[in-house]
């Protein structure tokens, strides 16, 4: 028998020091979660986003290798901003994960700098779906079109009630409006979106851009009439959409809810998380109360969520070099 | 629109929705009474536990925790001098110092019975107001919840009875610290110095708990022997008399139900509005004004009967267009949502069963809580006799808890104590509190409101006086700002012959 060569010796440290790697990586998975996970919402209890994710949770739970408990923290705060902070600098242990509001988390990051959180160092574990957006106004508004608010905005600037700087709301209406061709103002502040699309159908202001989902219910009850919807092609028969309105881009307009992780968060417990949050997403149950509340609960990849938000990050921040302060 | 009445009734008629409501009702008196805690920490808490259960049974436990919030709330405000929650504010300027004469049962007795005929006033006046519900919600906007808010910034000047300058000065520094924080108008950062907790504001019911318990159990240790007078002076027998004062004060409680009413059908302005316009309003008509704050009985009646009638009618915005009239309410949206009831103007059409369903809980809530208070007034009367070195710690530790518990951050804790220094200050430097609360409670509503008209109208200021609500609002603030001045003018021209009852010790 011939003694081991130094090669021999180097290839076989390789080869253990690949397995101990992997017995560790293979062990760490099996382990977690070893106690309870914090989903946190970035705003108060009752909104749309603590609903989605507080019917996520049970359904989360049962798809976790180790029975765990995944508990909903509301940290509300500065437009969602003190939540994504805070998970930004929490342990990457898999113990803290945040849905993110998508692109308002973009344009506080834009307006702030990097100092409270940095969205591409985030680890992004999937993406719970998306919704689109359009222009609504008070159902007994004389304005009937788009056509409508661009002649108007030529006597003065058409006022658009909307949430605070740094939402999304906001957000969508001033690109939306300057893509439009529509000189705007915005009447801010508004709590929510049920807030500020009451306030434009009370005539606070001339109409308001919101999400789609959130104007439904008012608009079946002649609350508010929807003018415009920013979907390649229109879900609401008679109304413009996108393509009609000669603006494409529209479709970028959108409120994303991806879910997040701290930065530098190990690949096995990534792993172990994103495919809970997708087969919880799938789940017969989430699926049947989405389709009951007309929500948009769908699940994407981490990989198509990453791709998303490069998307949205260079769609705000080509709008926010157009616009400026403004945004 | 009855059958669905007698629908909602019947669906609550069986063992599990009588169970449940009775479990929320329990957890609602406990929750309501601790500092801290409230409503929607105890919401907030069920929500989850609730997916499991039928949309009418959930809301069998839900109404059962809204409508004994209140009840719980006014027994510490009236024992300990601290609100249990934001609106039993008001309940401690009269509710504490017939504690301390040792009338706590009188005071819990009124409370109680306030409580239930409000919620009953309030059940009506919500079946009256449910078909006008939208053009209500419609009618007020920013213009006038602006002069909404001055009119509860007016009641500074009720809340500071004899000490106006002393309330003016603790009312500006109220305001200057609602301004603290990320402004949703214009977007800029104030006064956080850095501390990202404070980007959202101060956060009020940390600073309540400061700012009452706290102050009051630093108070309260430092004085040392009891809060009431005397052992002997504790007369639970005049619970009965307590009851019976709220029907020889029916125009208090009918006054109290009716503001409250109206108040909590307008969205965003919430309880702590609707208890002080109800209590200031009882001051100003009231004959003998000046024995208010001193322990008289109708200063408990009118802000108790105000808060429960209140709840039902505040449902009217968040059914119908999903906007909650405050944090409780929030909340209850989200267990409406779990429970696949999209709330809008066609929950008022498609989900009528639960809606009366749920307002039957709240109103059986409130009545059966005040006779639940009721039972254990007794025991919790004791507390007013226990030595304060015993009492003081226990009650800070679990206010301070209750605190921390509202969004589990150590920040809220230290608030809490900043606070309480402030209140203990304020109380030895005999400036009051109330105002305090009133502007922190109004003060970033009065200001985005103010901005939000002025966008409206373009900068113009006539706005407030071309608009139906503001005129009537305009017309209550002058109101309630010349009542007090125009009265004692014509005390002093016109000196009257008979004279008052004589005031109760204080």
């Amino acid at each position: 028998m011939n003694a081991p060569t130094r090669r021999d010796l180097l290839t076989a440290a390789g080869y253990g020091g690949t397995a101990m790697l992997l017995g560790c990586s293979a062990g760490g998975a099996t382990l977690f979660p070893q106690r309870d996970i914090n989903f946190i919402i970035p705003f108060a209890p009752g909104g749309g986003f603590d609903s989605y994710v507080r019917i996520l949770l049970e359904p989360m739970q049962q798809f976790l290798p180790h029975k765990s408990n995944i508990i909903p923290l509301n940290i509300d705060g500065a437009g969602g901003g003190k939540a994504t902070s805070q998970l930004f600098h929490a342990r990457p242990d898999g113990y803290n994960i945040s849905v993110v509001s998508i692109p308002g988390a973009i344009v506080l990051q834009m307006l702030q700098g990097t100092a409270g959180y940095d969205l591409n160092k985030m680890t992004w574990l999937g993406n719970m779906g998306r919704d689109p957006y359009g222009i609504a106004v008070g159902a007994d508004s004389p304005i009937k079109s788009v056509a409508d608010l661009v002649a108007l905005s030529k006597k003065r600037p058409v006022k658009f009630t909307s949430t605070g700087p740094g939402s999304t709301g906001r957000a969508g209406t001033l690109i939306s409006t300057e893509m439009l061709g529509i000189r705007s103002e915005i009447i801010a502040g508004y709590k929510g979106t049920s807030e500020y699309l009451v306030a434009a159908a009370r005539g606070d202001g001339d109409a308001a851009v919101c999400s789609l989902t959130a104007m439904n219910s008012l608009a079946k009850a002649k609350v508010i009439r929807i003018i415009a919807s920013f979907e390649t092609k229109s879900s609401i028969p008679g109304v413009a959409d996108a393509t009609a309105l000669g603006q494409p881009d529209l479709v970028q307009i959108s409120q994303l809810r991806p879910v997040a992780a701290p930065p530098g968060l190990p690949t096995h417990i990534k792993n172990v998380l994103s495919t809970a949050l997708d087969k919880a997403l799938k789940s017969p149950g989430v699926v049947d109360w989405a389709q009951r509340n007309g929500a948009n609960l769908t699940s994407e990849s981490p990989e198509q969520t990453v791709q998303a938000l490069k998307e949205q990050m260079a769609f705000i921040g080509h709008w926010k070099k157009v616009m400026g302060d403004r945004l | 629109m009855l059958n669905a009445w007698l629908d909602g009734f019947q669906s609550l008629l069986h063992f599990k929705q009588l169970l449940f409501l009775s479990l929320g009702m329990i957890m609602g008196l406990v929750f309501g009474a601790v500092p801290g805690l409230g409503g929607t920490t105890a919401l907030a808490l069920l929500m989850p536990l609730t997916y499991g259960l039928d949309p009418i049974t959930a809301l069998a436990l839900s109404g059962g925790v809204m409508g004994a919030v209140p009840m719980g709330g006014s027994i510490s405000a009236i024992l300990l001098n601290t609100p249990g929650s934001a609106p039993n504010a008001a309940t401690c300027l009269d509710g504490y110092p017939l504690a301390q004469q040792g009338k706590a049962g009188l005071a819990i007795g009124a409370a109680a019975s306030s409580n239930a005929i409000g919620g009953l006033i309030g059940t009506v006046s919500l079946l009256a107001v449910l078909p006008l519900s939208k053009r209500l919600v419609l009618s007020f906007g920013p213009p006038e919840f602006f002069l909404l808010s001055i009119l509860g910034l007016v009641m500074v000047a009720t809340a500071s009875r004899g000490k106006m300058l002393r309330g003016l000065v603790a009312g500006g520094v109220g305001l200057m610290i609602a301004f603290v924080g990320f402004d949703q108008v214009t977007g800029t950062v104030r006064y956080t110095f850095g501390v990202q907790y404070l980007w959202d504001g101060v956060h009020l019911v940390p600073a309540l708990i400061g700012l009452f318990a706290g102050a009051e159990m630093i108070k309260l240790w430092m004085k040392g022997g009891v809060i009431s007078g005397s052992a002997s002076g504790v007369r639970i027998t005049r619970l009965t008399d307590g009851l019976l004062e709220t029907f020889k004060h029916w125009p208090t409680v009918l006054r109290g139900s009716l503001i409250g009413t109206v108040v909590g059908a307008v969205p965003g302005v919430g309880g702590v509005v609707a208890s002080f316009l109800s209590y200031s309003l009882t001051v100003q008509v009231s004959k003998d004004p000046d024995s208010f704050g001193k322990g008289n009985i109708q200063g408990v009646i009118a802000p108790e009967a105000a808060i429960n009638a209140k709840d039902s009618s505040a449902l009217i915005p968040t059914i119908a267009f999903g906007i909650p009239g405050g944090a409780e309410m929030a909340v209850f949206l989200g267990i409406l949502v779990l429970h696949g009831m999209q709330p809008g103007p066609l929950m008022l059409i498609n989900n009528q069963k639960e809606i009366y369903g749920l307002v039957w809980a709240l109103t059986a809530s409130c009545v059966l809580a005040g006779g639940l208070g009721l039972l254990f007034v007794r025991p919790l009367s004791m507390v007013t006799l226990l030595p304060a070195k015993k009492l003081a710690p226990v009650v800070m530790t679990v206010a301070f808890i209750g605190s921390w518990a509202v969004d589990q951050t150590i920040e809220n804790v230290i608030l809490s104590g900043v606070f309480a220094i402030l209140g203990y200050a304020m109380s030895r430097l005999d400036y009051p509190r109330l105002p305090i609360v009133i502007s922190l409670v109004l003060g970033a509503g009065l200001e985005r409101n103010f901005h939000q008209t002025m966008s409206m109208s373009d900068g113009s200021l006539a706005v407030f006086f071309t608009r139906y609500i503001c005129l009537i609002l305009v017309a209550c603030i002058a109101g309630a700002l010349l009542l007090t001045p125009l009265r004692s003018t014509l005390k002093r021209l016109f000196p009257r012959t008979v004279a008052y009852p004589e005031r109760r010790p204080s």
